[in-house]
C-alpha cells in the first residue's frame, strides 16, 4: 500500500512482524499489542527499531509505560465510521508526548485526512495510487479550525484573540 | 444576534467549496454511493423516501428576517415552495436536487447559515430555549454558550466519527423549554451559593427506542470550564461508546451500562488532565460572544397598555389568541408571540415561502429583527410591544398563521413519518391533521387547556412521543399502519416517559381513541388539574376502561 | 410467484423512478417492466446495477405490485406513498405523480 508522508508517496521502511517469526528479523519491525505482550522481554532486545500496531479497541492508555520502546505507532481505522483512533492519536501526542511516527492504517480516506492531521497523525497508508495529489487537494480544503488540538497551526480562538483589538 | 466575523465566514465558505468538490466527484464517478453517503450526511443531505432532503441548521433556533427571507427564496427557487421546521430547531427541504445543493449552501453562507453537522455521527446543532433573551425567568441567555459550543463542535477533528449522533441542549431558565433531560448532554444554567453563574451538567438522556431521563453528573460547572468538560465527556464516549450495535451506541447506553457514578468518575478523571488547558474560556472571550446577544434597545414602557387591554376586552378572538400564543416578556410593555405552524388540517411545522416572508417582515418591523424556531415546531417573535400585538395578529391571521392553539391539544408535534421518511413504519402527519380536525372547536380546545400530543412514525421517536402527555407511536403490523398510545410523558422540568396504555389502534381508529382519552380526562379532572396530574391521581385504569370498553 | 418491479432514484435529481420495458427509467409506476420469476428479477436488478455504475440512478431495489384493471399498484403503504407522493397535501406533489392514477390514501380536508 502506498505510504504518504508530508504530502509525498514514500517507501515504507517498516515491516510487520510475521506471526511465527523466530527469531525476529532485523531492522524496523511493527508488532501487534498481542505480540508485544507475549514477547516483551525478547522484543526489547530487538536489533533495530520497534513499531506498535493497535486495533481500534486497544487504547494506548493500556501501554503507556512501554511507549518509549516504540518509534512508530500505527492506529487502525477498521472502517470509515470508527473514530476511536482520533482520540488515541490526541492522547499519544498531547498527553503521552509521543514524538515518533503516528501512522493511520486501515480504511484511510482522502476526506478524513484533515481530521487525522489535526489529531496528530503524520503518516498514512492509503489505497489510492494517486494519493499524493489527492492529499494536496484535501489538505487545501479547510485552513481554519475552531479547536485547539495541539497540532497544525493555531485555532480560530487564538487567531481571533490576536485579531480582537483591531477587529472590534 | 451572533454575526460571523471574517474567520467564521471563511470557514463556512471553505466547507461549502469542499462539499461542492465532493458532489462533483460523486457525479463524475470518483466516489461511489457507499463512499459519498457519509460525506453527504455530514452536510445534512439525505436520500429520503421520495427525493434528497437537505437539513439546514438554525443554530439554537435564532434567525434574522434577512435569514428567514433567504430560507423562503431557497424554498421557492430550489424546492417546492415550502420548508419544514423540525423539533431540533432546524429547517428541512424535502425536494432539492443533488446538483443544486452546493448552490443552496452558497446562498446559505451569504446569510451566515450552513448545513454542517445536521446529520452524521457527530455533535449536532445545539438547541436552546426558544424564549432565550426574552424570558423573565432566565438567569443568563443560553445562546451565548450555545454559540461557543457551536464553534467548538464545528468539524471537530476528534469527534466527527462518534459511535452515534450527539445532541446538546441548553437552557438558561429553571422552567425547562429545551428538554435538557432528554439530550445526550443537557446544560442547565445555574447560580451557585456564591452567586456565580455556571452549568448543571446532565448526561445520557434521550428518546429513541430506549427513552432515558438524563442524569446530573455535575451540579455546578464554572463557565470557564465549559468546553474542557464537554471535551472530557465526548472523549470518554468516543473511546468507550458501543460501536458493535447501532441501537446501543448512544451515550445513554454507555452511562447505563457503566453506571452513572462510574461514568462521572471517568469524565472527571479525563477532565483533570485537560481542565486548565487550551480550552479554558477566558472571560474576555465569553464577553466577546455575549456582546452579540446583548438585549435589543427596549423602550421604557408601561406594563399596562390601555389600547391593548381594550382590544382584548372587546375582541374575543384576539383575546383567545393572546391567551394561548402570547407569553410574558422580561421587559415591561413587551411580549413573546408564538406563531402556530399547526393550522387545522395542516402539516405540523410546514411553512410556505410566502408565510416565511410574512414572518420576516413582522420581525423586521415589530420584533427587533429576531425570529425563533421552537422545538415544538412553531415560530416565535420574541420581542413584540403589547401595543403592536393587534397588528401582528391581524397580519398573521391574513396568511393562515393566526391559529390560537399554542400549547393546546391541536399544537401537535409530528415527525415527517411515512409520507417522507425512509425509516418510518407509519404516517404521522395525516394523524396530526385528522386530530386537528377532530379538535377543531377552539372553544373546546381552550377548555381542555394545556395538553401535548406528540406523534412518531417509528421507534426512532423523532416526534418525541415518549414525552407527550398523550404519545402516539406508529408501528407496522403485517403491512398495516397501527398506532400505540402512551400516557403521562413530559419533556419539561418534570421529565417523565409515558407508559403504554394497551393494544395499538388502526389508522382509522386512532383519532377516536385520543378523543376518548381526552373526554375521560375532562370528566375526571378536578378544577385546574392538568392531564398528567389527573393521570397520576387516578392511574391508567379509568382511561383504559373507557378506551377499550367498546372494543 | 408475485409480480415485482424495480425502483430507484435518479442520481442527479433524486426523483423516484421505475425501470421500464425499454430499459429506461420512468417517473410513472405504470410504465414499469414487471417480473414474475426470480431470474427475470435478477436480470432487471443486474441492469439497475449497471445503471448505478453508469451514474444514472442510485439505491435500486425490487418491490411487489398487483395489477388491477391494467393499472399497477404497490402492495405496501410505503411504496404507494413513494409512487404517489406525500398524502398530506395535494399541492405538495409534482405533476408526474398526480397523473399516476393512484388515489391518495388520505386527503386532509
Amino acid at each position: 500500500m502506498p505510504l504518504l508522508k508530508e504530502g509525498k508517496v514514500v517507501e515504507d521502511l517498516w515491516t510487520p512482524l510475521p506471526e511465527d517469526a523466530e527469531p525476529a528479523p532485523q531492522g524496523r519491525i511493527i508488532v501487534t499489542l498481542e505480540q508485544w505482550q507475549a514477547g516483551r522481554e525478547r522484543l526489547r532486545g530487538h536489533n533495530g527499531r520497534l513499531g506498535l500496531r493497535l486495533k481500534s479497541d486497544q487504547s494506548p492508555a493500556q501501554i503507556v509505560d512501554d511507549l518509549h520502546y516504540f518509534d512508530l505507532i500505527a492506529l487502525e481505522f477498521p472502517r470509515f465510521g470508527d473514530g476511536r483512533a482520533y482520540s488515541y492519536a490526541r492522547l499519544l501526542r498531547e498527553r503521552y508526548s509521543f514524538t515518533g511516527e503516528l501512522r493511520a492504517v486501515g480504511n484511510v480516506l482522502r476526506d478524513q485526512l484533515l481530521f487525522m492531521v489535526r489529531c496528530g497523525f503524520d503518516a498514512f497508508e492509503v489505497a489510492n495510487e494517486n494519493a499524493a495529489e489527492a492529499w494536496r487537494d484535501a489538505m487545501a480544503e479547510i485552513s481554519l479550525w475552531y479547536q485547539p488540538t495541539g497540532r497544525s497551526g493555531p485555532s480560530l480562538g487564538v487567531l481571533r484573540r490576536a485579531a480582537l483589538p483591531s477587529a472590534r | 444576534m451572533y454575526r460571523y466575523d471574517e474567520f467564521d465566514l471563511a470557514f463556512v465558505q471553505q466547507r461549502v467549496k469542499q462539499f461542492r468538490g465532493q458532489v462533483e466527484r460523486r457525479l463524475a464517478g470518483e466516489l461511489s454511493e457507499d463512499e459519498f453517503k457519509p460525506l453527504r450526511l455530514m452536510n445534512g443531505l439525505y436520500l429520503q423516501l421520495h427525493a434528497y432532503m437537505l437539513r439546514v441548521a438554525v443554530p439554537y433556533g435564532t434567525l434574522s428576517s434577512h435569514q428567514m427571507r433567504k430560507l423562503a427564496s431557497i424554498a421557492r427557487d430550489y424546492d417546492r415552495g415550502y420548508g419544514h421546521f423540525t423539533t431540533r430547531q432546524n429547517i428541512q427541504y424535502n425536494w432539492p436536487q443533488l446538483h443544486d445543493v452546493p448552490d443552496i449552501l452558497d446562498e446559505l453562507s451569504s446569510v451566515e447559515m450552513h448545513a454542517i453537522q445536521t446529520s452524521g455521527n457527530c455533535i449536532r446543532n445545539v438547541t436552546a430555549d426558544h424564549f432565550a433573551g426574552a424570558a423573565g425567568d432566565e438567569i443568563e441567555d443560553p445562546r451565548i454558550y450555545a454559540e461557543i459550543i457551536r464553534q467548538w463542535s464545528s468539524l471537530h477533528p476528534e469527534f466527527s466519527f462518534l459511535p452515534r449522533k450527539f445532541k446538546i441542549a441548553i437552557t438558561g431558565a429553571p422552567n425547562d423549554r429545551a428538554a435538557v433531560r432528554f439530550h445526550d448532554i443537557g446544560l442547565q444554567i445555574r447560580r451557585n451559593e456564591a452567586g456565580e453563574v455556571g452549568f448543571e451538567v446532565i448526561v445520557g438522556g434521550g428518546l429513541g427506542r430506549t427513552p432515558v431521563i438524563g442524569t446530573t453528573i455535575r451540579k455546578f460547572l464554572p463557565k470557564q470550564h465549559l468546553l474542557s468538560y464537554l471535551e472530557a465527556i465526548l472523549r470518554v464516549y468516543n473511546q468507550l461508546g458501543r460501536r458493535d450495535n447501532l441501537f446501543k451506541a448512544r451515550i445513554k447506553i454507555l452511562v447505563k451500562q457503566t453506571g452513572a457514578e462510574a461514568f462521572k468518575d471517568l469524565v472527571e478523571d479525563e477532565w483533570l488532565h485537560i481542565k486548565d488547558g487550551a480550552l479554558t474560556l477566558p472571560s474576555e472571550e465569553i464577553a466577546h460572544i455575549e456582546a452579540y446577544f446583548a438585549p435589543p434597545a427596549f423602550e421604557t414602557l408601561e406594563a399596562n397598555q390601555p389600547a391593548f387591554e381594550a382590544r382584548r376586552f372587546e375582541d374575543q378572538e384576539f383575546a383567545r389568541w393572546v391567551r394561548s400564543n402570547v407569553t410574558p416578556h422580561k421587559a415591561p410593555g413587551y411580549a413573546c408571540v408564538t406563531i402556530s405552524l399547526k393550522p387545522e388540517g395542516g402539516a405540523p411545522g410546514d411553512a410556505r415561502a410566502a408565510q416565511m416572508e410574512v414572518v420576516a417582515d413582522l420581525a423586521e418591523r415589530l420584533s427587533f429583527d429576531e425570529i425563533r424556531v421552537s422545538h415544538e415546531q412553531n415560530l416565535v417573535l420574541p420581542h413584540v410591544r403589547l401595543s403592536d400585538l393587534a397588528e401582528v395578529w391581524e397580519t398573521l391571521e391574513a396568511d393562515g398563521l393566526g391559529t390560537p392553539n399554542v400549547g393546546l391539544v391541536s399544537d401537535i408535534i409530528a415527525c415527517p413519518g411515512l409520507d417522507y421518511c425512509n425509516l418510518a413504519n407509519a404516517r404521522s402527519i395525516p394523524v396530526a391533521q385528522r386530530l386537528t380536525q377532530r379538535f377543531s372547536d377552539l372553544k373546546r380546545q381552550h377548555e381542555i387547556g394545556d395538553l401535548k400530543i406528540k406523534i412518531s412514525g417509528c421507534i426512532n421517536a423523532c416526534g418525541h412521543h415518549h414525552v407527550g402527555h398523550i404519545g402516539i407511536l406508529g408501528v407496522d403490523k403485517k403491512g398495516e399502519e397501527f398506532y400505540q398510545i402512551t400516557l403521562g410523558g413530559s419533556a419539561d422540568e418534570n421529565a417523565a416517559v409515558g407508559k403504554i396504555i394497551g393494544p395499538a389502534f388502526s389508522y382509522d381508529d386512532v383519532v377516536d381513541a385520543v378523543d376518548s382519552i381526552v373526554t375521560t380526562y375532562l370528566e375526571l379532572r378536578r378544577d385546574g388539574e392538568r392531564f398528567n396530574d389527573t393521570l397520576a391521581r387516578l392511574g391508567q385504569a379509568p382511561f383504559k376502561e373507557k378506551l377499550y370498553a367498546a372494543a | 410467484m408475485s409480480l415485482k418491479v424495480i425502483t430507484a432514484n435518479r442520481l442527479r435529481e433524486g426523483d423516484v423512478v421505475y425501470l421500464t420495458d425499454s430499459g429506461r427509467w420512468s417517473t410513472h409506476l405504470n410504465e414499469s417492466r414487471t417480473g414474475s420469476n426470480e431470474s427475470v428479477i435478477e436480470e432487471m436488478l443486474a441492469q439497475a446495477g449497471a445503471d448505478v455504475a453508469a451514474r444514472r440512478i442510485v439505491a435500486p431495489y425490487a418491490f411487489e405490485v398487483v395489477e388491477v384493471d391494467g393499472i399497477l399498484q404497490p402492495l405496501s403503504a410505503r411504496e404507494m406513498i413513494r409512487a404517489a407522493g406525500p398524502t398530506v397535501r395535494a399541492d405538495y406533489r409534482d405533476t408526474a405523480s398526480q397523473e399516476s392514477g393512484l388515489k391518495q390514501t388520505s386527503q386532509a380536508a
